[in-house]
């Protein structure tokens, strides 16, 4: 039997034998990881869009509260006030939480952008009230470079003036992007901003920065730009380079050597700009280094001279020019040199490529046909007698020359030609005579006409007269004529028109009229020039001011002045006349000078000043005995010497002592010294406690007891030691129930500190605690029982917050990074 | 007076504020945050005058005066909000028709004054 094998049993590849239990525990692996992967897709999708809902839900919330802030004002009802207060302490609870602290600062910065004046400022001011400024310093401690950008940003954008100090120290930050943020907040913060930053960077400034920080300046209010010239010697060229903008921008033209000398500088870029500068500031002196420099520069360069030399340079820099223009091969550097001349010393350079040499200047026959030629010739009068002051030959030789080219040239070229081969002068005379036909007759006589031809040797031309007449041409085929037409309306007053153009003869020696001097004008005039100098060195109708010498009046007890003498000082006085009166003057005569009544009395007399002789009463003496006398004499002792310390002395003498003068003297330096206790405890105050105010104290300042009342039920809860000072000011308030509270309030808040600083064991006593110690002596001092105070109920009130350590923030830092992957 | 006033901004947070300055001066301010919104509000209720930026979603402040005055036919007050450098559409809002413009940042009392201006005209 016979078999066909059609394929080889024995295949080449053969499929691995994979179990099918595998198979499956694969598909299962693979389906699981995509479902694992979609899970985490959709529960960080999830996670985000739920934390922005959250971040909008809580931007509208707080919009209403920072309205109400930033509107506020001081003259509101008295139930806004009780809003605004517990706004004040709402948000106070709010920004406990670090998150919102976060949404509160993007809410205030955004708004910050769209909102100007008043508005603006508030906004600011709330920032910094709200202690969100605090969070950016602590930004800007951050290791990850996007956080301390965010950082400076924010402080930039906020104002706050204050951070100035920790921002320039990044100037140099070796991370750009901090660089970057740090130099236009420290431009940006301050107006001295922009000479530090000068002065201290060390890298590069873009150009995009520059632009940026130009911005700045621009928008900066009453900003007043130092000399940029003091950095043109600067290290760092981009500093330079950066220095010569801003002086262009500001128009520092007071550094013209220095930035001479820059035209030389290796950099092309400061090298440009310094050329630039000579040229907006037109530094003439700068034409010599210009071209000392030229040979060696790039192209770029050399058209920036050009382009300089064209606005500075003189006749004499032409030579240089045209070296330029022979020697260089760069067809844009020809190009300029070639315009550079041209503005230098105009139309010295004509063009000469692909000019026509020989123009047929053929008039189109369609301009003014033969008919309206006729018509127009016999519309001119005749005897019409036209007066050149020119130069009568020089215009008659060129009419002629004019006219003889011309028609020379309207011949017909066969004809000349054939006539100039056959040396037929014959026609060509014609030709010539024939051409001339239409031309006005010449004549030394009015009545005589004769030919141009005949006339052309005898004619004086300052003696010809011209008459117009009827001129037909005799072969005005083949000769096209140009001439303008004079319009021939004109009769009478044709003498009163400008015919100066037109080239007249005339046998008439044209006179220079002599110039009729009206003697009466000259009189006139001199009159005038007279009033004029008259008007102008009489000064009588100005007010006459002068000094009047006063005699200042010394105290009566001091008086050492001779009155005899003071009687001969010279005094001048005025009488000017009363307003009223000038006014009728001036209404009742238009033309005459205000006439102002001075009288100048040089007599020696005394008008106004006087010394009124007064008689002195001496007081009688009286005298003391000998103890009261020592008593007085011990008192101004303490007075001189003495301090608060003296008071229970004094205290015991005003008991003991029985003489009214001594008691009184007693009493005035127990109110002297009383005083300067109470300036001296206002002193410590200000010195111990923290000078940071608080936010609340002008809030109390302008509300009323109630709401004093309110805000204190919850001042402990929301306050640390800047309401220290604030409390202690209630605890003498007028009204007594405020009075209670407060001090039940500075109670629970100083054992609140303590219970802080106890937490922070590890940290030394705060200077604020030092004071509270020095209070208390003060306030036994002046009798205030200090038990009363001490045995006031205590709320501890935990309000420790702890700022997490490094190996904290790492760790919160690494599941962070876990969470997202 | 009262007045009604339309905000139309899809920025929530300026809005707001504007709300506030408005409606503590006495004016009835109803806001809008798109394009869309306007038209469905016009439709039912003709404001004293209308305060717009012109970039908004679906429905420019360009479109917005344009729709007022060509198909609505309405003669009332618009003001347009533009951010600065954005003249050009401004004046493209000023030949339909707008009344006048305020440019980003502002202050909320300037525009309060525009408003009150743009009510006694």
């Amino acid at each position: 039997m016979l078999s066909i094998n059609t394929h080889n049993p024995r295949a080449l590849i053969t499929a691995p034998k994979i179990h099918t239990d595998l198979l499956w525990d694969l598909s299962f692996l693979f389906v699981g990881l995509a479902l694992l992967y979609f899970l985490f897709i959709f529960y960080f999708r999830n996670k985000l869009s739920a934390k922005t809902k959250k971040v909008t839900q809580k931007k509208k919330d707080l919009s209403p509260i920072i309205s109400e802030f930033l509107f506020f004002e001081e003259e509101s009802s008295k139930d806004e006030k009780t809003n605004y207060i517990q706004l004040k302490i709402e948000i106070r609870q709010f920004l406990k939480d670090t998150f919102n602290r976060r949404i509160l600062s993007e809410v205030l910065l955004d708004l910050s952008i769209d909102v100007s004046g008043s508005t603006q400022k508030s906004l600011f001011k709330l920032y910094k009230e709200l202690d969100l400024h605090k969070d950016a310093y602590a930004k800007l401690e951050s290791w990850r470079w996007e956080i301390v950008s965010k950082g400076i940003l924010e402080l930039t954008q906020m104002q706050v003036s204050e951070s100035y100090g920790f921002i320039i120290k990044r100037i140099n930050d070796k991370r750009g992007t901090i660089r970057k943020q740090a130099e236009i907040a420290t431009v940006t913060l301050k107006h001295e901003g922009i000479s530090y930053f000068l002065d201290s960077t060390r890298y590069k400034i873009s150009e995009w920065q520059q632009l940026k920080i130009l911005e700045v300046l621009r928008n900066k209010k009453d900003f007043n730009p130092p000399k940029f010239k003091q950095w043109l010697t600067s290290n760092n060229k981009y500093v330079v380079l950066f220095s010569l903008r801003l002086i262009k921008h500001y128009n520092q033209n007071d550094a013209e050597l220095s930035i001479i000398e820059l035209v030389k500088h290796k950099n092309t870029q400061i090298k440009q700009e310094a050329i630039l500068c000579i040229k907006e500031f037109g530094f003439m002196s700068a034409t010599d280094t210009l071209k000392l420099i030229f040979w060696n520069s790039s192209t770029d360069i050399k058209i920036t001279i050009l382009s300089a030399l064209s606005e500075i340079g003189k006749e004499e820099d032409l030579p240089f020019l045209n070296q330029i223009e022979n020697k260089e091969r760069n067809f844009y550097v020809k190009s300029k040199a070639l315009s550079t001349i041209n503005s230098i010393a105009p139309e010295t350079i004509m063009p000469t490529q692909e000019i026509e040499k020989n123009i047929a200047h053929n008039t189109p026959d369609d301009i003014i046909t033969s008919e309206e030629q006729d018509s127009l010739i016999e519309e001119i009068p005749e005897n019409v007698v036209i007066k050149d002051a020119e130069n009568p030959k020089e215009h008659m030789e060129n009419i002629e020359d004019e006219i003889l080219n011309d028609s020379i040239h309207e011949l017909r070229q066969e004809e000349l030609a054939l006539a100039v081969n056959s040396n037929d002068e014959e026609f060509l005379n014609r030709a010539i005579s024939d051409s001339l036909d239409f031309l006005p007759i010449v004549t030394d006589d009015e009545n005589k006409m004769v030919t141009n031809q005949d006339s052309k040797p005898k004619v004086n031309p300052e003696d010809i007269i011209v008459n117009f007449q009827k001129v037909v041409p005799t072969k005005s085929t083949n000769i096209q004529v140009e001439y303008s037409i004079v319009t021939p309306n004109i009769t009478n007053e044709i003498s009163s028109l400008n015919l100066d153009f037109l080239p007249i003869v005339t046998t008439k020696v044209i006179e220079e009229k002599p110039v009729e001097i009206n003697p009466l004008n000259l009189e006139v005039i001199g009159e005038e020039i007279s009033i004029e100098k008259k008007e102008v060195l009489n000064v009588d109708f100005l007010p006459v001011i002068y000094d009047v010498i006063k005699e200042d009046k010394e105290p009566l007890s001091t008086v050492d002045i001779d009155i005899l003498n003071i009687k001969n000082i010279p005094t001048i006085s005025e009488e000017i006349s009363s307003s009223k009166e000038l006014i009728s003057k001036e209404e009742n005569s238009e033309d005459t000078i205000l006439d102002i009544n001075i009288e100048l009395n040089n007599e020696n007399k005394i008008t106004t000043n006087t010394i009124v002789e007064e008689e002195f009463s001496i007081p009688k003496a009286i005298f003391s005995d000998k103890r009261e006398l020592e008593m007085l004499s011990l008192l101004e002792d303490l007075n001189e010497l003495g301090d608060v310390r003296e008071i229970p002395l004094l205290e015991e003498y005003l008991v003991k002592e029985k003489d009214g003068i001594i008691r009184d003297r007693i009493i005035e330096l127990l109110e002297k010294f009383y005083k300067e206790l109470s300036t001296t405890k206002k002193e410590i105050k200000m010195d111990d406690v923290t000078t940071e105010t608080s936010i609340l104290e002008e809030l109390f300042a302008n509300t009323d007891t109630e709401s004093k009342l309110i805000l204190l039920n919850e001042i402990v809860a929301v306050s640390d030691k800047k309401e220290l000072k604030l409390l202690m000011d209630l605890v003498d308030d007028e009204d007594e129930r405020v009075r209670e509270k407060a001090k039940k309030c500075l109670k629970q808040l100083k054992a609140q500190i303590e219970a802080k600083n106890k937490a922070n064991s590890l940290e030394p006593i705060p200077l604020e605690y030092a004071f509270l110690e020095d209070y208390k002596a003060e306030l036994q001092k002046n009798n205030i029982n200090p038990s009363k105070i001490s045995n006031l109920d205590i709320e501890e009130v935990s309000t420790i917050t702890k700022e997490p350590s490094f190996l904290e923030q790492f760790y919160s830092f690494s599941s962070k990074l876990f969470d997202k992957f | 007076m009262k007045k009604k006033i339309l905000l139309a901004d899809d920025d929530e947070l300026l809005i707001s504020l504007l709300q506030f300055r408005l409606k503590k001066e006495g004016h009835e301010v109803t806001f809008v945050s798109n394009g869309k919104q306007v038209k469905e509000y016009l439709n039912n209720t003709i404001p004293d005058v209308i305060v717009s930026d012109i970039m908004m979603p679906y429905f420019s402040g360009i479109e917005l005066v344009d729709f007022v005055r060509n198909e609505l036919k309405l003669t009332i007050p618009i003001i347009i909000i533009s951010s600065a450098g954005n003249e050009e559409n401004v004046l493209s809002a000023f030949e339909l028709g707008a009344n006048d413009f305020i440019s980003k940042p502002f202050s909320p009392t300037e525009l309060l004054l525009r408003i009150t201006k743009e009510l006694t005209k």
